[in-house]
């Protein structure tokens, strides 16, 4: 969000005015999933729209033998698989012919002689300028020999001539909150905190950015965002997908690692921050990390009626029968991750003492939504019978994703002689008012690594802030002993009904979005 | 896409005729969003412009749904001034809500043309803001020009359509410098259009290496096609040598272009007939820096109906390969949208605007 100050007059008014600098992309686990399905795509996207440099080169590094031109071929199969746009076969080649690979064990420090001598090689053939962005698209099990081995060949410093190096770091960041702060201390050890990237997709995504734009940009909506207005709020984020094959890795995240932790808490942070002072990007995760640092921690003697942890059953989704977790290959018939979790959370600080902050993400859910609600107060007193029908509250829903949107709903008087109201829905949506495609999330991510804006990533204590929140959670869980109980929920569903009971209690509900 | 067909409406009382033809056309049928973000004003050459028109801003509500009025003169049947017709352009929306815009076309004979600019300001919906889309071949001695212009907050033009560059130039200079409390901003499809080329030339010295060169220029060659004026100027030649101009502060003494240090630069724009109006065909600019290494920079269309434009850096101690860029085609609708995303004054076009007033002269 905030740009450099254009150094090159000639980019002044220029929709963006930030260009970035010449460099070499290095992305580690070029082979795989990641790299196939997203970053290609959107370095081919961001190259058709012009927003990389005239000089820059990627070079992929991975254990999968293979020259330049088999990395060139299968990119191209994948790009033309995950594009949102079809492949130019001229720009294609122009985009190949800046690509090169070298096959290496991460652990293996002649493979970074190698990529240094290369990377020295682009920059004097290239004009690649000296600077680099180290991209781990691996397991993060090979996050600290990368880091470590960069460090060792001396490539955590800029090339001859060049003005910085930056390292992306995919998500997850550890696992806990010593496993997070040892990954840290490991790259802070070369990459000062300022050239660290750490990914969090959702917050490449437009509507995330435009919870900010909302709330801080309308001068109608803040008087209102507060304990005094606000009666609760509630963050969905749901899947209807499985696990998809990875039953390995997900026994060991579970829904509260591989969704609370980084995605809802991010929705959480920008629908509870206070303004920041400048769209800088410390400014803001400044603020962020407030938010992180006023949640309540979790007590054992009230996790249980704070959270609802559950595993989904055999069901319906999407008009076909799905088995349920525990029979996915890979996972444990006796398992006990959660793939649903619901959590009551309060922030206690100025703004929001006392108001509810309702979390739930899960697995095979009936759609795939992603959403903020800011359900209001009631009015103080009801002049206007609602006929029979229950009070809907004033509602205003930040629909993150599919269609992407806000609401208002609202009550209203039906056309008649009765003082008749019903509830109405005043709708904006991206679709409807802006006919443009939005980019893709990594494309605006790898942009602003690449031009150094670190606005959109999570910095380490944000990261610390939250795994410390999760640890102290999964603690309180423990303590409640191995046969606490696990709900289930049947596939297709919104959740357990313990998760219900748990709103009910408070007199409230989940919406339906 | 679907359009309800016009309907002629009483004149005097369009604004009621409008509120039954929404009741009847879609009487009995599904619900309809009937939106509305902005006016648009369209004032049209002639019939068929006023049906080529049509046809955009059909395609344009999608992307900004509104209330078009068309302003169109009549050839035939004049007896009375002025003739309006309401009709509706209907998309689908996202979950397939058919969201629906509105559009008066005013039909005017040549005895009517007084009338025009009070009924439009009294079509304008409230609340939402007002563009014209000037498609008219000429500017300043239309009489409908200015009363249109200052009815609305926004007047777009499209430099590519007027004979005299020069002329059409200076008129919307003085547009935009009107000493008027309150004039609308001017924009030109045309300065949109080369938006692409200005980021091009642009991406030369995004590297600091090549930075030092811009303050050096000392040569620029222009090709662009579209109607040229005197010495073979063209609006796109002259705006792309202005913008030059404007962001390096250059002076003009005489007839000749002087950079800030006082050396000359020589500045020579190219007339290519055959290439579509507004399209650049190349771009050549010769530097040296302050040490004296020279460099050369050229972007050039590949063919005349090329999307591809290859550019070439040749300079003393730099390497960069040379690259392909394509420039996705452009229509009218894309350019219109981005210009109805703007209502202020854009003070780089402004000056851009000032110089190439200058280079057109």
């Amino acid at each position: 969000m905030a740009g450099r100050e254009p150094r090159n007059p000639l980019r002044e008014g220029m929709s963006d005015d930030r260009a970035p600098d010449a460099g070499a992309l290095v992305i580690f686990g070029a082979s795989g999933d990641l790299a196939r399905r997203k970053l290609l795509p959107a370095l081919y996207n961001l190259y058709l729209e012009r927003w990389l440099p005239g000089a820059f080169a990627i070079v992929g590094v991975a254990r999968r033998p293979m020259g330049d031109a088999e990395f060139a071929s299968t990119m191209h199969a994948a790009v033309a698989e995950h594009s949102r746009r079809s492949l130019d076969a001229t720009l294609w080649e122009e985009l190949a012919s800046r690509m090169s690979y070298i096959a290496t064990d991460f652990e293996d420090p002649q493979g970074y002689a190698r990529l240094r001598m290369h990377l020295e090689q682009l920059d004097r053939e290239r004009g690649t300028g000296g600077n680099r962005l180290y991209y781990l698209a691996t397991p993060p099990s090979a996050f600290p020999a990368i880091v470590l081995r960069l460090g060792e060949a001396g490539l955590h410093r800029a090339g001859p001539g060049g003005r910085w190096v930056r390292i992306v770091v995919e998500k997850p960041v550890g696992r806990d909150l010593a496993s997070a702060r040892e990954l840290n201390e490991t790259i802070n050890r070369y990459f000062p905190e300022r050239s660290v990237f750490r990914i969090d997709h959702y917050l490449g995504k437009e509507t995330v950015q435009n919870l900010m734009v909302f709330r801080f940009a309308n001068a109608i909506f803040e008087p209102l965002w507060n304990r005094q207005y606000v009666d609760h709020v509630q963050i969905t984020v749901a899947e209807s997908l499985g696990v998809e094959g990875r039953g390995r890795y997900y026994e060991e995240a579970g829904a509260t690692r591989d969704m609370v932790q980084n995605h809802m808490f991010q929705l959480l942070c920008l629908t509870a921050m206070e303004p920041p002072v400048s769209l800088a990007a410390d400014a803001i995760r400044d603020e962020k990390v407030k938010v992180l640092h006023a949640l309540r921690p979790p007590e054992a003697a009230r996790v249980a009626e704070d959270s609802v942890r559950a595993q989904y059953v055999a069901g319906v989704v999407g008009g076909r029968r799905v088995p349920g977790y525990r029979e996915e290959p890979a996972v444990a018939a006796d398992s006990r991750t959660e793939t649903y979790v619901a959590l009551r959370v309060f922030l206690d600080n100025w703004r929001w003492a006392g108001t509810p902050f309702y979390l739930r993400s899960g697995k095979r859910m009936p759609k795939r939504v992603s959403e903020v609600a800011l359900q209001f107060r009631d009015v103080p007193h009801r002049l206007f019978g609602t006929g029979g029908r229950r009070p809907v509250p004033n509602t205003l829903a930040v629909r993150i994703q599919p269609d992407e949107g806000i609401t208002l709903r609202f009550d209203a008087k039906v056309p008649g002689p009765q003082p008749r109201i019903q509830p109405v829905t005043m709708e904006f949506r991206y679709g409807t008012s802006f006919g443009q495609e939005p980019p893709e999330a990594y494309e605006r991510l790898l942009l602003d690594a690449w031009l150094g804006d670190a606005t959109l990533f999570i910095r380490r204590d944000e990261v610390e802030a939250s795994w410390a929140f999760v640890d102290q959670l999964f603690a309180a869980w423990e303590a409640l002993g191995p046969e606490a109980p696990l709900a289930e929920y049947p596939a297709g569903s919104w959740g357990p009904s313990e998760a219900d009971v748990m709103l009910a209690r408070d007199g409230r509900q989940w919406r339906r979005p | 896409m679907s359009e309800a067909f016009p309907v002629a409406v009483d004149v005097g009382h369009i604004e009621r005729e409008i509120a039954r033809f929404w009741r009847e056309a879609f009487a009995g049928g599904e619900a309809v969003l009937r939106a509305c973000a902005v006016n648009l004003v369209v004032a049209c050459s002639d019939e068929d412009d006023a049906r080529a028109a049509t046809a955009l801003v059909a395609r344009l509500a999608e992307r900004h749904p509104g209330r078009a009025v068309l302003v169109t003169p009549r050839s035939h049947g004049a007896r009375e001034p002025l003739a309006a017709y309401v009709s509706a352009h209907c998309h689908r929306g996202p979950g397939g809500a058919k969201v629906c815009c509105e559009q008066i076309t005013l039909e005017v004979a040549p005895h009517g043309a007084a009338l025009v600019p009070e009924t439009v300001v009294a079509l304008l919906a409230g609340d939402c803001p007002a563009f014209l889309w000037w498609r008219r071949p000429g500017l300043g001695d239309d009489a409908l020009w200015e009363p249109l212009a200052f009815a609305c907050d926004r007047v777009i033009a499209d430099s590519t359509r007027f004979a005299d560059p020069a002329a059409a130039l200076g008129d919307l200079l003085r547009l935009a410098r009107s000493p008027a409390p309150r004039h609308p901003s001017v924009g030109d499809l045309l300065w949109v259009r080369l938006e692409r080329w200005r980021d091009l030339v642009a991406s030369f010295f995004d590297a600091p290496p090549m930075q030092p060169f811009l303050a050096g220029l000392r040569r620029v060659e222009l090709a662009c096609g579209g109607p040229a004026g005197r010495g073979g100027t063209t609006a796109a030649g002259a705006y792309l040598a202005g913008w030059l101009a404007s962001r390096l502060g250059w002076r003009e003494a005489g007839n000749a272009w002087y950079r800030p240090d006082g050396a000359p630069v020589a500045v020579v724009l190219h007339h290519v007939p055959p290439v579509p109006a507004g399209a650049t065909v190349r771009v050549a600019l010769e530097a040296e820096d302050e040490t004296g290494r020279r460099a050369t920079f050229v972007a050039e269309r590949q063919g005349p109906d090329e999307e591809a434009v290859r550019l070439l850096v040749q300079a003393e101690g730099a390497c960069p390969l040379p690259c392909t860029r394509l420039l996705r085609k452009r229509d009218d609708v894309t350019l219109l949208a981005r210009e109805l995303e703007r209502d202020a004054e854009d003070p780089v076009y402004l000056a851009a605007l000032q110089a190439a007033a200058r280079f057109a002269a």
